[in-house]
């Protein structure tokens, strides 16, 4: 009687186990946010589980449901575009730092006109945005375009409705460059464009723009390789025109991020030399006391192996990610201590 | 065993067609009670819908949630937001004494009345100052 119970408890105990090892692992590392970066985190995340075994998930949210969701404890970090204030972040005991950079194209479709030579300024692109300048020749465009022939063409302008941050940082652009703007349409993500109804999202601004002859519009960088466009010179802040590329927006963004002055928001005309007047930063946020140590010490593993890794981990053309050096920091202000189940867990140990 | 029933079938049809009363008065009166948007953690998911192509508009509702938070200012507790809000809304920015601020501005939807048989929405205007770093300002002007 006794053996056949012991053989019994024995076969439970087996077969329980084999039941448990059978079932796929949850992920340790769950991330939330904007959808912008969604495929990159998941490369980056497929590649970290293939090195450390620790499995990462990232799921896509709306901005300030990602910060909800990471303060009640449902995730580990959150992924935002638009980031919030110092105040809001002490309050909720968060630690916030940068992850992404990217730059902010102005793309044009005009015939005979490569759009690299064009030239705008953010006086220029509010003139059109509002309706006040109506053709290529236009004087105006004509006078920072010198030498270039512009055609006698209706100029389309093309806006966005999407609630991005590339919206809200082109509109600062614009209400930095003309009073004008400032006064009576000011700065949004969504905001009611002058000219009427918007594009839904930048996808279909740039497909609009490639179909429409005299078209302008503006683009995150990422979408320049994916619809073979070009963007425009710009004019920053020390009235130099300058090219978009990737060095340039890393180093505005580092040249932003180590600003000690306090008088600027956003990474919209830096006043600084040589740097690319519109840049958009996309942060994380993890809770300075996470409840689940464990994966939040994981999660600390996997953005450092990440930021560490570059030539592991490859973003989109466009898409520039922070230096380590400038995220660790931040990282280290995460707490970690011993879990109640005994794991010790370093602060803000990397691979 | 049989068991011994408290209610008759009458006693039980008054009651149920009672509950069915009570809900069809709450439900035709529903215009009429305080509008409580603020205090409801659902409420806080609606606007993020509400919001979702604006967040920095968003920002400033969570800002002025807080303030009435701290504040017990009853008057929040009347607003309501719409999607003619979230058009409407906008930001500017400027510098003040060296520091960068933010200064954002939503049109809602107030009841001072709140008791009042009508609906008396009137124009509200929620304005969030944000100065770099430092703590919001956060005004309500309704009914002017």
């Amino acid at each position: 009687m006794i053996r056949k119970f012991f053989r019994t408890g024995v076969a439970f105990c087996l077969g329980f186990s084999v039941l448990i090892l059978s079932q796929p692992a949850a992920a340790n590392v769950e991330a939330v946010g904007t959808p912008l970066l969604a495929s990159t985190l998941r490369q980056w995340g497929a590649n970290f589980t293939r090195e450390s075994s620790i499995a990462v998930a990232y799921t896509n949210a709306l901005e300030d449901v990602s910060t909800t969701e990471l303060f009640v404890g449902i995730y580990d970090v959150a992924i935002v575009e638009y980031p919030l204030t110092e105040f809001r972040v002490n309050k909720l005991a968060l630690v916030q730092f940068p992850l992404f950079s990217f730059g902010v194209a102005v793309v044009t479709n005009v015939p005979g006109v490569p759009a690299g030579t064009l030239r705008f300024n953010g006086k220029v692109l509010a003139a059109i945005y509002m309706g006040q300048i109506t053709r290529w020749d236009d004087a105006r465009i004509a006078e920072i375009n010198p030498g270039v022939k512009l055609p006698d063409i209706a100029i389309v302008p093309l806006a966005q409705s999407d609630g991005s941050i590339t919206t809200l940082n082109f509109t600062r652009y614009l209400a930095a460059g003309s009073e004008t703007w400032r006064q009576n349409i000011g700065i949004g993500s969504g905001l009611m464009w002058p000219l009427g109804e918007a594009q839904k999202d930048s996808v279909a601004a740039a497909q609009k723009l490639l179909d429409t002859e005299g078209a302008i519009g503006f683009q995150p960088a990422m979408n320049l390789a994916r619809f073979s466009l070009t963007s425009t010179q710009l004019q920053n802040a020390q009235g130099e025109f300058v090219s978009l590329s990737d060095v340039r927006v890393g180093e505005t963004s580092r040249k932003f991020i180590a600003r000690a002055q306090r008088d600027l928001i956003a990474p919209v005309n830096l006043p600084v030399s040589g740097t690319w007047p519109i840049v958009s930063i996309v942060y994380g946020q993890m809770k300075q006391v996470p409840e689940d140590i464990p994966d939040a010490m994981e999660t600390v593993q996997f953005l450092s192996w990440a930021l560490k890794n570059p030539d592991k981990n490859s973003v989109p053309p466009g898409l520039v990610p922070v230096a380590y050096e400038v995220v660790a920091p931040y990282l280290n202000k995460i707490q970690g201590k011993k879990t109640f189940d005994g794991r010790a867990v370093k602060k803000g140990s990397a691979l | 065993m049989k068991l011994k029933s408290h209610f008759s079938g009458q006693k039980l049809r008054r009651a149920l067609l009672t509950i069915v009363g009570v809900m069809l008065a709450t439900n035709a009166f529903a215009g009429r009670v305080p509008t409580k948007y603020n205090d409801r953690y659902q409420t806080m998911y609606v606007e993020q819908e509400l919001f979702r192509k604006r967040p920095e508009l968003l920002a400033c509702v969570n800002s002025a949630k807080e303030f009435v938070q701290a504040n017990n200012n009853s008057l929040f507790n009347k607003l309501r937001f719409t999607p003619k809000s979230v058009q409407t809304g906008y930001m500017v920015d400027g510098v003040q004494n060296g520091v960068a601020f933010e200064k954002t501005v939503i049109k809602a939807e107030g009841r001072i009345r709140a008791y009042s048989m009508f609906e008396n929405w009137e124009l509200a205007i929620v304005t969030c100052d944000q100065p770099l770093g430092g703590e919001p300002k956060i005004t309500l002007e309704m009914g002017n």
